[in-house]
């Protein structure tokens, strides 16, 4: 299976932060081997869904990611870039999982407090 | 960390008698590929990572065919190695957050790590979908020295 889609419940053409927890060994012989904790970025489109990878969605679940489901799987995924090119690009409202909630994280150039006390 | 030469490399490429076992690089002729990286499976470190079995293949989300149209131009006593953009198929793996340039051997111990990425423009990190993800590189080339 390439992709499948998922949709979140209530966000739209947003970033997702999902912190997976890892799965650092402290046996004798793996001392601070395996997998370092790490954010999880799901861009969502307006519609609220994203194509990840099976191994993503495996994660994401991992993660406690409950606001996720499958709409179906996508047999011809867009392709992506990873760009060293000058230019700017547009990032959209970014939100961190924390436990059941999402908190809005504040844009660069923003304090976060600034925001909580102009209401 | 940020976007940088493997120090191995550099060795390498001086004649450097500290590091053996690795043969000059030539960037234009050499078979040089891109490893897509997923940090959260290995440390990399530019400056004691010397070969691909440095990098835990746990850490390896997909590996590029052969660069193409490599170019090593020399120029205001600076030499600029260029290639055209790199295509990873089908990428079905972890999310990731980080490119290395290795000249590939076939044997891991002589897969000479040249460049570490993770620091771009846009894209990073990507979350794979299955689909091609596509590294641009900048007009002015991947690295230079």
């Amino acid at each position: 299976m390439p992709g499948v889609r998922i949709h979140h419940a209530t966000l739209r053409n947003a970033v997702i932060l999902i912190r997976h927890p890892g799965e650092i060994k402290k046996t004798f012989k793996t001392y601070n081997k395996g997998r370092k904790p790490k954010d999880y970025r799901i861009q969502l489109d307006n519609e609220g869904n994203c194509i990840v990878s099976e191994v993503v969605w495996k994660r994401l679940q991992e993660a406690g990611a409950k606001d996720f489901i499958i709409l179906n799987e996508v047999a011809d995924p867009p392709r992506q870039t990873l760009s060293f090119k000058e230019g700017t690009f547009e990032e959209p409202a970014t939100y961190r999982m924390i436990g059941e909630a999402l908190k809005e994280i504040a844009p660069p150039g923003v304090k976060a407090y600034v925001r909580r006390h102009s209401g | 960390m940020a976007n940088s030469l493997y120090a191995g490399y550099k060795q390498v490429q001086v004649g450097d008698a500290a590091i053996t076992g690795f043969s000059v690089v030539n960037w234009e002729s050499d078979d040089c590929r891109c490893i897509l990286i997923d940090s959260a499976d290995d440390t990399l470190n530019v400056n004691t990572d010397q070969d691909l079995a440095d990098i835990a293949g746990a850490a390896r989300v997909a590996v590029s065919g052969a660069m193409a149209s490599k170019t090593a131009v020399l120029s205001s006593n600076t030499v600029t190695m260029d290639a055209a953009d790199v295509t990873l198929s089908a990428v079905s793996g972890d999310q990731s957050e980080q490119v290395v340039i290795y000249r590939h051997t076939g044997t891991e111990a002589t897969s000479l790590l040249i460049a570490f990425f993770d620091t771009f423009t846009s894209g990073m990190p990507v979350t794979p979908n299955g689909g091609d993800i596509v590294i641009q590189w900048n007009a002015s080339g991947i690295f230079n020295w």
